[in-house]
């Protein structure tokens, strides 16, 4: 595949599976409507991802898993992400700052 | 005598191997000891074909008669060896 | 006492310097080893860690971290998987702790170099962590293959590989050193951070742990994922740096950098990750070929990357791509071929259904690799294993001190890249290589690969067997082929009919 087929502006977070994955998944649609989320499962990890930015906020994923969530506790789960990241007690943003 | 080192790249190989070889024989034999380590385990022989010494770094074609040490060829300096037809 | 918010705390230690009154800023932060390159301390201010974290939610974070794969591996001790794996995986995890655990703590003393003499002040708050991670990955690393070493002595390499003389523990050593010990802190920030973690880590602590998953072995998944959230943090730094860089016009000097450690990196991942993928992982759990794994990683994430904070891909970029098809394959015959030179049991991946996902995934193997696996076959088919063993020593690369590689078969390319540098003969498997090495002479040209030991008369007798005990290579340690052959019994079936 050449280079230029896998250049594209998706950014977001990967995940190790489990619950807080799924949570995400869930949080990530409710934080970035209007936007198509690409998932990929690859088992051990799934990726996450829209185009140009990402977010992910504390409360969609308190929402998501039903009990409190410091965002913090993200990095337990953060294997890698897509992107530059901006962290804060109350969202974590993933981002591009050139459009491909 | 003495044994010198070259660096053996048979063609077909995916590595080259350091052979060390009789710097008074001739091309014939050195091309005979590179074959040793290669042909035959990692690469198909070629009973049709002989195998010529060619000087990697300048693509010179060694006479068969030619001995080693009249090459000036520098120690582990590398070799490709050609299966051709004569 | 009333704590501050995370960010505010943040935006406090990153400001956290001082103007030294009794010594003059060199002496506390040399040049050789802060690297700060001209660019004056109030710039170096300016680092902005993205990926912020307090002391006290590391603290909090890592422990519930740790907390996670030990109970993983508790709860799984039982099934005691590594006994009953398919030996091709077992390959697989010894290949991996000898070559990374001990070598974490190389990237303990690189943080540190950082968590010291970083000129900014936010980068060595963060390089303080990740000196703390590193020595996490060393422990665990060691502690979770320990319990294998009753299986056999092989195991204890996991320990023992990067203090020895073995060929692929030099090669791995070399690429370390010049990466973790012998570069300054911004350097250490930009070739580590940076092009290492940011790219290639994913490779061997994501993309294999997706491997483990599908083959059974979730203690193994779940740390090395869990390693890598660690590497995704610390990995950050790099980016910062580079702002810093770019910003002062330091940016020709940055992307130099990545230049030369993206090269010697893939080299490095070429030998380790790419076999093991692609062939010691049983074919049934590969979730995605070694290149495809590339291609998420690296040429689509990493690359980009890149393009976002104003890089280029490394100038040898076409030759690079074109290796993804190339050197993990002959890397592989090699190690294979040489396996009693190595201190896993590499398993051939080369029976009637491998091949047939490898020239699937790879157009074009059979009448290049599968040629050579033809030969090695066939003595197989006839008994004649002593053909299927080296009685010489392959010619090694001066800059990866590993084989000199190419394509054999039908497309046959390899070739040696000499150099005659202050009169000694260099010999590098590509014009990339011998490029890095010109580019510092003075840094790479005293190290001796396993030839150049051989051939100063280091290794006695000078033959397969001398070598084989410079290497520290007792039997029950050397490799034999992982499934006893068992690979070929479809072509010796096929044979007898
Ligand atoms: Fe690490
Ligand atoms: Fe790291």
């Amino acid at each position: 595949m050449a280079t230029e087929t896998l250049r594209n502006n998706r950014v977001g977070p990967i995940l190790r599976a489990g619950d807080v994955a799924k949570a995400a998944v869930q949080a990530i649609e409710r934080d970035n409507p209007g936007k198509a989320i690409h998932i990929d499962d690859r088992t051990a990890y799934i990726r996450v991802e829209c185009d140009d930015e990402c977010l992910l906020t504390r409360a969609s994923m308190e929402l998501a898993l039903g009990r409190p969530f410091e965002m913090r506790e993200i990095e337990i789960s953060l294997g890698s992400f897509s992107g530059n990241i901006d962290t804060s007690p109350e969202c974590i943003r993933f981002y591009f700052n050139k459009h491909v | 005598m003495a044994m010198f080192p070259i660096a053996s790249n048979v063609e077909g190989d995916m590595a080259i191997m350091v052979v060390m070889v009789d710097d008074e024989g001739t091309m014939d034999e050195v091309a005979k000891a590179c074959a040793y380590h290669s042909v035959g385990r990692r690469v198909a022989p070629r009973p049709d074909k002989i195998l010529r010494v060619r000087r990697s770094s300048t693509g010179e074609v060694y006479p068969r008669d030619m001995r080693l040490k009249e090459a000036g060829l520098l120690p582990t300096e590398c070799v490709d060896l050609i299966f051709s037809d004569a | 006492m009333t704590s501050l918010k995370q960010d505010e705390y943040y935006d406090l230690i990153r400001g956290v310097n001082w103007t030294p009154k009794y010594v003059p800023e060199e002496e506390i932060f040399p040049e050789e080893m802060s690297g700060s390159r001209g660019i004056p301390m109030a710039q170096w201010e300016a680092f902005d860690e993205p990926y912020k974290v307090t002391y006290g939610d590391y603290v909090q974070t890592q422990r519930e971290k740790d907390a996670g794969v030990y109970s993983v591996k508790a709860g799984l001790e039982r099934a005691n998987y590594v006994k009953t794996a398919d030996p091709g995986w077992v390959s697989t995890l010894q290949a991996h702790y000898g070559a990374l655990a001990v070598a974490e703590y190389a990237a303990a003393t690189a943080e540190a170099r950082m968590a010291r003499f970083s000129k900014a002040p936010g980068n060595r708050v963060v390089a303080t962590f990740g000196m703390l991670d590193e020595m996490r990955h060393g422990q665990l690393q060691l502690f979770f293959s320990h319990e294998h070493t009753r299986l056999s002595r092989q195991w204890d390499w996991a320990h023992k590989a990067l203090y020895t003389n073995e060929w692929a523990a030099i090669a791995a050593r070399h690429m370390f050193d010049d990466m973790m010990f012998t570069r300054d802190a911004i350097s250490t920030a930009i070739m580590l951070t940076f092009a290492f973690e940011t790219g290639f880590t994913n490779m061997q602590f994501l993309g294999l742990s997706a491997d483990a998953a599908e083959a059974g072995d979730h203690t193994f998944s779940n740390l090395i994922s869990s390693i890598q959230t660690d590497e995704s943090r610390h990995a950050q730094q790099g980016g910062a740096i580079l702002k810093v860089m770019v910003d002062n016009g330091k940016i020709d000097d940055a992307q130099h950098m990545i230049d030369v450690i993206f090269w010697r990196t893939w080299k490095l991942f070429s030998v380790l990750t790419g076999p093991i993928m692609d062939y010691y992982t049983p074919l049934e759990h590969r979730k995605q070929s070694f290149k495809e794994f590339m291609e998420e990683w690296i040429i689509g994430q990493f690359v980009r990357q890149l393009d976002d904070l104003g890089l280029k891909k490394p100038w040898y970029w076409d030759t690079f791509v074109a290796d993804l098809d190339q050197a993990h394959h002959a890397i592989h015959v090699g190690v294979w071929f040489y396996r009693p030179t190595v201190w896993w049991n590499p398993a051939a991946g080369a029976s009637p259904e491998e091949r047939a996902w490898l020239e699937q995934k790879y157009p074009g193997w059979n009448t290049t690799f599968g040629r050579t696996w033809d030969v090695i076959t066939d003595n197989i088919v006839r008994g004649r294993l002593n053909m299927t063993l080296p009685e010489t020593l392959p010619l090694l690369c001066n800059m990866s001190n590993v084989p000199i590689v190419g394509t054999p078969g039908d497309k046959w390319n390899t070739k040696d890249y000499p150099l005659v540098y202050e009169g000694r003969l260099y010999h590098f498997g590509s014009p990339i290589d011998r490029w890095c090495f010109e580019q510092e002479p003075e840094r790479y040209k005293g190290h001796m690969n396993f030839i150049d030991r051989v051939l100063a008369g280091l290794v006695q007798p000078p033959d397969m067997a001398g070598a084989l005990a410079y290497m520290g290579l007792a039997p029950g340690e050397m490799g034999e082929d992982a499934h006893d052959y068992a690979w070929a019994a479809a072509y010796q079936r096929k044979a007898a009919e």
